[in-house]
């Protein structure tokens, strides 16, 4: 997203605010499903998250870039809605995680949700936060740390406690 | 570290195979303004309201009177003679009577008079009626 478009989306341009959120919406919505694990929370995350960013767009200095503030605004959302969360049933899981993408990927699809989810549900969700903002979502040390609301030097403890952990995970398999 | 980054790597193409079901921004822009749209519905709403009470407060209200003042025939009175000559629509109200010219009831100021008493007889009066009486009987 341009630079015009941010400033005409900050000044209440609907147009503006609809290319901003097209952009957003599946990037909110695979960080929200790799949190959550749950396709329908990570629906309603996604929403809470455009409704808030919407709110607070006006009031967006540009200290850091639109994307990366987005997915701080993204990952509050889901740390809110963890606290808060029911224990998810997998066969819902597995359900709705297949209902939410197109038909024709489905099957294959479904394989690789459940290869994500394999792969980060047993890690602390801090390591996943930063697991998926710096490797999934290609952020830097700097951009994650800024959407993770902490210093850069915890991101890197973080994500390295993370990659140790996946390791060990991976050995326990084979 | 290969056999992690290979794990990493299908995950990640199971992360960016989810797509969001649906258009976020149509969804949202409209619930952004829906606050708006309710205040102007609800001040809609509120006037209907204030309004729908008005009227009920008039219609009971005229109700209310009817009922209190005399009925008034519904259907219309038609004379003996013809309906063409003489027709009394139920709408229209009847004309109040005249006052006669000199009431009966209450007379005028000027004809009320105090009654007339006879006059009271002096007592040397009455005294010779009696005398003269008394000689009559005498003389029978």
């Amino acid at each position: 997203v341009d630079e015009t478009t941010r400033k005409a989306a900050c000044r209440g341009d609907r147009q503006a605010q609809s290319e901003l959120l097209k952009a957003l919406q599946d990037p909110w919505f695979r960080l929200c499903y790799g949190l959550l694990g749950n396709a329908e929370a990570a629906r309603d995350a996604t929403q809470e998250s455009a409704l808030r960013f919407l709110r607070a767009l006006p009031n967006f200095r540009g200290d850091s870039q639109l994307r990366t503030w987005a997915m701080g605004i993204a990952i509050n959302v889901a740390r809110e809605m963890r606290r808060s969360a029911r224990p998810v049933d997998a066969i819902r899981l597995a359900a709705s995680a297949a209902a939410s993408i197109s038909p024709e990927r489905q099957a294959e699809s479904s394989e690789q949700a459940a290869m994500l989810r394999e792969t980060i549900e047993h890690l602390p969700d801090r390591q996943k936060e930063a697991v998926l903002l710096r490797y999934f979502e290609d952020l830097s040390i700097e951009e994650t740390a800024v959407a993770m609301q902490c210093a850069e030097g915890t991101v890197k403890a973080t994500i390295h406690q993370a990659l140790r952990s996946l390791k060990e995970h991976l050995r326990q398999l084979r | 570290m290969k056999e992690l980054q290979k794990q990493l790597e299908s995950a990640r193409a199971g992360y960016e195979s989810l797509k969001y079901p649906g258009d976020l921004g149509a969804e949202m822009l409209g619930q952004v303004n829906r606050p708006r749209r309710w205040i102007w519905l609800g001040g809609i709403g509120a006037l209907a309201a204030a309004a729908a009470v008005t009227v009920l407060v008039w219609v009971n209200s005229s109700t209310v009177q009817q009922s209190t003042s005399p009925s008034v025939a519904v259907n219309p009175i038609t004379s003996v003679l013809s309906s063409e000559q003489y027709t009394l629509s139920a709408i229209e109200r009847p004309t109040r009577p005249e006052m006669p010219a000199s009431p009966g009831a209450f007379p005028s100021r000027l004809g009320i008079s105090r009654p007339t008493f006879q006059s009271v007889p002096s007592w040397d009066a009455l005294m010779e009626q009696k005398s003269s009486e008394t000689t009559t009987q005498e003389s029978v």
